[in-house]
């Protein structure tokens, strides 16, 4: 009845251009916190169909209305459970509800977010908010890494069972130690592969200079100034909502 | 008498780019020197070709040529090298960049960037250069090398050998007069090998000086004005790849003579020395 992938759906990158990934790195990012800002100002159901309604422009400028009705539909299951145990817990069942839309109002701006951002654009937009470019850049190097560690991996698996070894065998603890022929190789490779890494940045002159200029650039369109105000909007009405529904509402008040 | 004047007259505009002075080194934590007593002159436009064992110090020589030793490899080293004037050891690697681009063996752990017009720009942008020129460059490197249809490639996807052509493109955006090649094939089927010799052909008729470490000699003795054979951190042999590879004493380095040669033995041509396979088409229909 779980089905867990499927529920993970949401988060699986198409690598699609839309109109959102276009979008400039700062805009999607400061949308992207307008959504994480707005559930979290108040409990209140309110503030949470409030949010989950705004943001369906960026769920369709992004082209992400299958992904997360698909996503959400495999995880119904998931979500009545967790209403029911809030409920348990709180005897409430609209600040149970409001609990779990709080939630998944939450993954679905992450989600627009991670899959309508490329990782670089992730970098660049550290480096823009003044995060030193070492860590930004150590941010990149990872990710550049970690489909190449991936296939080392697959590799030292792969031959060591061309000689007859097994790795899934045994009890809990006798795989744990099955691991170690994988690993120690793993390591081995990964420091050789770091001390080339140093040899080819010291050519091309990483961190000599201060100066460091940037190749990209990212343009400010309109549309980027129209989602920014967007946001602020939503920022402003999240704001008017909680301070103005509790007087309307009293039952509501939470 | 006269001639002899002359020629050195002449000796004097053949720019040396490269000279490697009595250079010994040993690798901190080594009891064996690496290179020792190495003497070698790399002058404007040469194609050196750079062979030899496993072991032998070619990748040590090639880190001569950019500074990584003495400035990123710690040990002991004696002598000096020379880059076009410039003493080595009073330069950082960052300011040799610009005159020696060094390209490594494996194409991955060379690729730091997650795009390749992002790639070509890196080197670019660590030293400070203005964005418009960055842009120009990265169009320049991508036409010369015929790979404009990689610009916006996750470097994720690509093959071996497109990793390989872009590593080789992120070096020449620095625009070096010299371009060192530590067996950039080695990893790389024969089709894309043989894209890289042709490539380095090219830009050594454009005016690059090219060092290159290889085993494959068939693919890249043709192109190559200068060889030098390596062994135990010694330059055992030196001259032109035809005259080196007609060596009886090269098997003796280890050195397999290209395939070429052996058919030119075979067919009792050798004397004519061929390198291609068309010199030794030639040399058989002149016997
Ligand atoms: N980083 C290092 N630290 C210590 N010793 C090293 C280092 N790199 C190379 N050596 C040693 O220096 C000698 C020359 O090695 P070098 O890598 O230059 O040879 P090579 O001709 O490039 O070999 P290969 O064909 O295997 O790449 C070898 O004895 C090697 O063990
Ligand atoms: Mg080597």
């Amino acid at each position: 009845m779980i089905d867990p992938l499927s529920m993970l759906e949401i988060f699986r990158s198409y690598g699609r251009e839309s109109t959102y990934s276009k979008l400039n790195p700062v805009t999607k990012f400061f949308l992207f916190v307008v959504f994480i800002i707005i559930p979290l100002i108040s409990p209140s159901i309110f503030i949470q169909i409030f949010s989950l309604l705004m943001q369906i422009p960026l769920i369709i400028m992004s082209h992400s209305t299958n992904r997360i009705t698909r996503s959400l539909r495999a995880s119904t299951f998931f979500i009545i459970i967790l209403i029911i145990l809030n409920y348990l817990t709180t005897f409430n069942i609209i600040f149970s509800i409001s609990m779990v839309l709080r939630l998944i109002g939450m993954i679905i701006a992450s989600a627009i977010f991670m899959t309508g951002t490329d990782p670089a654009e992730i970098g660049d937009l550290l480096s823009k908010l003044r995060i030193p470019f070492q860590i930004s850049f150590s941010f990149v190097i990872a990710l550049r890494f970690i489909p190449v560690l991936a296939d080392d991996v697959m590799m030292i698996i792969t031959s060591q069972a061309s000689r007859g070894y097994e790795i899934e065998k045994g009890g809990f603890l006798e795989r744990v130690k099955r691991m170690i022929p994988i690993l120690i190789p793993m390591i081995i490779i990964a420091i050789r592969r770091g001390h080339q890494l140093a040899e080819a940045l010291e050519t091309k002159a990483f961190g000599v200079s201060d100066k460091r200029t940037s190749y990209m650039r990212y343009r400010v369109n309109l549309l980027d100034l129209l989602m920014v105000s967007y946001g602020l909007l939503i920022l402003i009405a999240g704001l008017l909502i909680v301070t103005t529904h509790l007087e309307i509402f009293p039952l509501l008040q939470l | 008498m006269g001639g002899i004047i002359i020629f050195f007259d002449i000796m004097k505009y053949v720019r040396k780019m490269i000279e490697i002075e009595g250079v010994t080194f040993t690798y901190e934590g080594s009891s064996k020197p690496a290179l020792s007593d190495v003497n070698l002159r790399i002058e404007e436009g040469d194609f050196l070709l750079v062979t030899g064992l496993s072991g032998s110090g070619k990748s040590t020589l090639l880190r001569l040529l950019n500074g990584l030793i003495p400035h990123f490899y710690r040990g002991k080293m004696e002598g000096r090298v020379l880059v076009d004037g410039i003493d080595t050891r009073e330069a950082s690697v960052a300011s040799l960049s610009k005159k020696v681009g060094l390209v490594f063996q494996n194409p991955d752990n060379q690729i730091v960037t997650l795009r390749v017009d992002r790639e070509i720009a890196f080197g670019l942008e660590n030293l400070g250069f203005p964005r418009e020129e960055i842009v120009r460059r990265i169009e320049e490197v991508l036409k010369k090398l015929r790979i404009e249809h990689l610009r916006y490639r996750p470097t994720n996807e690509l093959s071996g050998g497109e990793k390989q052509l872009v590593a080789i493109a992120s070096v020449l955006a620095m625009r070096p007069k010299i371009i060192a090649l530590d067996e950039p094939t080695s990893e790389l089927d024969p089709f894309s090998s043989a894209r890289i010799a042709y490539i380095l052909d090219i830009l050594n008729r454009e005016g690059i000086t090219v060092v290159v470490a290889e085993h494959k000699l068939d693919l890249f003795s043709p192109f190559a004005n200068k060889m030098i054979v390596m062994a135990n951190g010694h330059i055992v042999e030196q001259g032109s790849p035809r005259e080196l590879l007609y060596k009886k004493e090269l098997m003796i380095h280890g050195v397999r003579p290209p395939s070429v040669v052996k058919l030119s033995y075979e067919y009792g041509v050798s004397e004519n020395k061929p390198l291609t396979l068309g010199e030794l088409l030639v040399a058989l229909r002149g016997r």
